[in-house]
């Protein structure tokens, strides 16, 4: 099986984390309903978020809600876990890697494109709130004695 | 101590909890919605999470509003809420490397590499109440929004990662070498095992992390100001965006499910290490959400814990790790209101008889003079 | 929030589980919506006793179906060799002895012991059947003849009363048959071998 996993986060099915709701129920009405099957969940549980202080000390910073999912679309399977309580999201995110891992060429180019296009709508608004932030960086003065 | 159970009151108790959400809708104004409260009250969120201890924004805005606003009840109800879903597992544990940042500063050096990006902040706002906004429309929302992004001058994008800043210490041997617990050793968990003193530093990180706000201000800022040897300076506060990773079930490769905001702050403070000379020491916080006081004083606390001298309060251990948990300390005490009424009784009991005897001596004496 | 109808199921076969081995020899039945099939009541008690934080080790031969990899499957619970492993599933009846191997705990953590799960063809309740033992101790009034289990190789009694004969050290074990009957053996329970 090869999903589409990255650990870089730059994937494009990655920004299937980032879409508006209307967009994520959009992807879902691209697979044919029957032709997947969930095979576990969707659940919401916790995850317990290990982080790592200056001294690569490890220690548990706090549980993350998330939801899970696992389906199987056409033999293939594929895995989602999202923030929050968003059912919807996990299915979605595990079916796109369940058709990535699957033979079904005009399906995996139908979803490609979508998410593609949706991609470049995100990076536009991520762009506008990211320069702000890089307008707040500065070069202090530092005040010198006259 | 004696508690009595007492049956009965029962109309009186639902009326109670009527009574208290007639309270929160009884006024004109229009009903909250709990998205509003995620959104624009988000770093009563944010404080909410972190001493809940669940990253949930929804649910907490939700607790919030159920709450009316009081952090503790609204922190108690996400920790309820957190025993009825099962943990499904661990993320795979990170720094702040792989944070995206949206504020970052120090307060130890001028110049530090990839820039101080102050980021969302009212550290510079003159704390006026401005009465303008005091009825927000919703055209007036989306036009402010709108003015704010055309207004922002196109400025170079900031860089992916940011390397620390107290590596530039590091490099010259100048930062002492927290004792590292065996690689092989899994961090300890609060939420598994009680905390036995001495705790385990994984322990402390992770008790402060959960603690409330005000309860690790109040040991920090005490230390700053005399009880404790803790001079701090911020060697660097980072506010942003941490990925949380986890193992793909099927595949075993890193998943990466979402991003979590956090505060972190380091700490310097001088400390003589005997063996190796003089160095600075760290102190570490971090925390879910933006909570810069919350972060600057787990990270003060973390070191005067450290110093295990226990000369102080802040600087004992066993002493902060008891009494920062919001939970903990607002349980103990609201119990004071539960019936108590055998015990008191008993206390009636022995002062009136004390009484008495008082009396009698003091007639005694009277009559002897 | 939804609780799933796997999420009560779980719940239920867990309570039900608590009772048995609150009141050891006595036949309980899973709910009536616990799995069936050759290893339906089997997979539903793994559900709610074995998640990631647990470790599993299946003995025995389980036909077919690769048990193992089904269990470990369902509940994320990860294998181990059956002298470190927190549940021991007997998926024959038959231990070959590697009760006798299983964690019997600490004195100071009698708790990180193993609990030994036996699946055997039928549970017959105490009247019916041959006499194969007889137990005494907490959750039993004065003693509990314990009728004969089908499926239970004969020495595993044996094993178990020697896996628990330090007190508080030694192994709880469960019994399960295909119909969702449950019986258990906790340490603290005294078996007496019978001979017919």
């Amino acid at each position: 099986m090869k999903p589409s996993t990255s650990a870089a986060g730059t994937e494009l099915p990655d920004c299937i984390m980032h879409l508006p709701e209307k967009a994520v129920r959009k992807l879902l009405g691209l697979v044919p309903g029957e032709a997947v099957t969930v095979v576990r969940g969707p659940q919401t549980g916790l995850v317990m978020m290990s982080a790592m202080d200056s001294h690569e000390a490890e220690f548990y910073l706090g549980e993350v809600l998330v939801t899970e999912a696992e389906v199987d679309y056409r033999g293939s399977r594929g895995y989602g876990m999202v923030l929050g309580d968003d059912a919807d999201r996990a299915i979605a995110r595990a079916t796109v890697e369940a058709i990535g891992a699957s033979p079904d060429r005009v399906l995996r180019e139908r979803v490609r494109r979508f998410l593609a296009a949706e991609r470049r709508k995100l990076e536009t608004r991520n762009k506008r709130a990211a320069s702000l932030t890089a307008a707040t960086r500065v070069n202090f003065e530092t005040m010198k004695r006259t | 101590m004696g508690y009595v159970a007492v049956k009965g009151g029962i109309d009186a108790i639902e009326n109670a909890c009527r009574a208290f959400q007639f309270e929160r809708m009884k006024g004109s104004s229009a009903p909250l919605g709990a998205d509003q409260i995620r959104d624009q009250l988000f770093l009563l969120v944010d404080r909410v999470m972190g001493e809940g201890s669940l990253y949930a924004p929804d649910l907490a805005a939700l607790a919030v509003r159920q709450a009316a606003g009081d952090t503790l009840e609204a922190a108690f109800m996400l920790r309820a809420y957190r025993t009825t879903r099962p943990r499904l597992g661990y993320s795979i544990a990170q720094s702040s490397d792989r944070m995206r940042v949206v504020r970052r500063i120090s307060a130890a050096f001028k110049d530090i590499p990839g820039g101080q990006v102050l980021g969302p902040t009212t550290d510079y706002t003159l704390r006026l109440l401005n009465f303008e906004t005091a009825e927000d429309s919703r055209i007036r929302k989306t036009r402010l929004v709108d003015d704010i992004l055309r207004g922002t001058a196109a400025a170079e994008p900031l860089p992916d990662t940011f390397p620390r800043v107290i590596d530039i210490l590091r490099r010259e041997n100048l930062v002492a070498e927290t004792r590292r617990p065996a690689a092989a050793d899994a961090p300890f968990d609060v939420t598994k095992d009680s905390l036995l003193f001495p705790a385990p530093r994984s322990a402390a990180l992770q008790t402060l992390a959960r603690g409330e706000t005000g309860g690790l201000l109040l040991l920090a800022y005490s230390n700053m100001r005399g009880y404790g040897n803790i001079h701090p300076t911020i060697g660097e506060l980072r506010v942003g965006y941490m990925p949380l990773r986890v193992r793909h079930p099927l595949t075993g490769e890193t998943y990466t499910a979402g991003e979590v905001k956090v505060t972190e702050a380091e700490i310097l403070a001088k400390f003589t290490d005997r063996t190796d000379g003089p160095r600075f020491t760290v102190g570490y916080g971090l925390c879910f959400g933006h909570n810069e006081v919350k972060a600057i004083s787990m990270a003060i606390l973390d070191r005067s814990i450290q110093t295990q001298t226990n000369a102080t309060p802040s600087e004992n251990g066993e002493f902060v790790l008891s009494h920062v948990d919001g939970i903990e300390s607002m349980g103990f005490c609201n119990h004071w209101k539960l019936p108590h009424y055998v015990d008191f009784q008993s206390d009636l009991d022995r002062l009136r008889r004390a009484k008495e005897i008082y009396d009698a001596q003091r007639v005694d004496q009277q009559k002897k003079t | 929030m939804q609780i799933s109808s796997a999420e009560m199921i779980s719940q239920r076969a867990f309570r039900r589980l608590l009772q048995a081995m609150s009141r050891p020899g006595r036949v309980y039945v899973l709910p009536h919506d616990a799995g069936k099939g050759p290893w339906g009541p089997m997979l539903t008690l793994m559900e709610s006793l074995l998640d990631h934080e647990v470790s599993f080790a299946v003995i025995g031969d389980s036909g077919p179906e690769n048990l193992q990899s089904i269990i470990a499957g369902r509940t994320r619970c990860r294998a181990a060799a059956p002298h470190e492993a927190d549940f021991l599933i007997v998926a024959g009846g038959d231990s070959g002895g590697e009760t006798l191997r299983a964690k019997r705990g600490t004195l100071q953590y009698p708790d990180t012991s193993a609990t030994v799960v036996y699946r055997v063809k039928s549970l017959l309740s105490v009247e019916e059947g041959e006499v194969g033992a007889s137990l005494k101790g907490p959750g039993i009034r004065e003693e509990i003849r314990l009728g004969g289990i089908r499926g239970l190789a004969p020495r595993e009694l044996g094993y178990l009363r020697e896996a628990n004969a330090e007190f508080p050290l030694g192994v709880d074990a469960v019994f399960i048959d295909d119909a969702g009957r449950i019986l258990c053996i906790p340490r603290s329970t005294d078996i007496r071998i019978l001979e017919n």
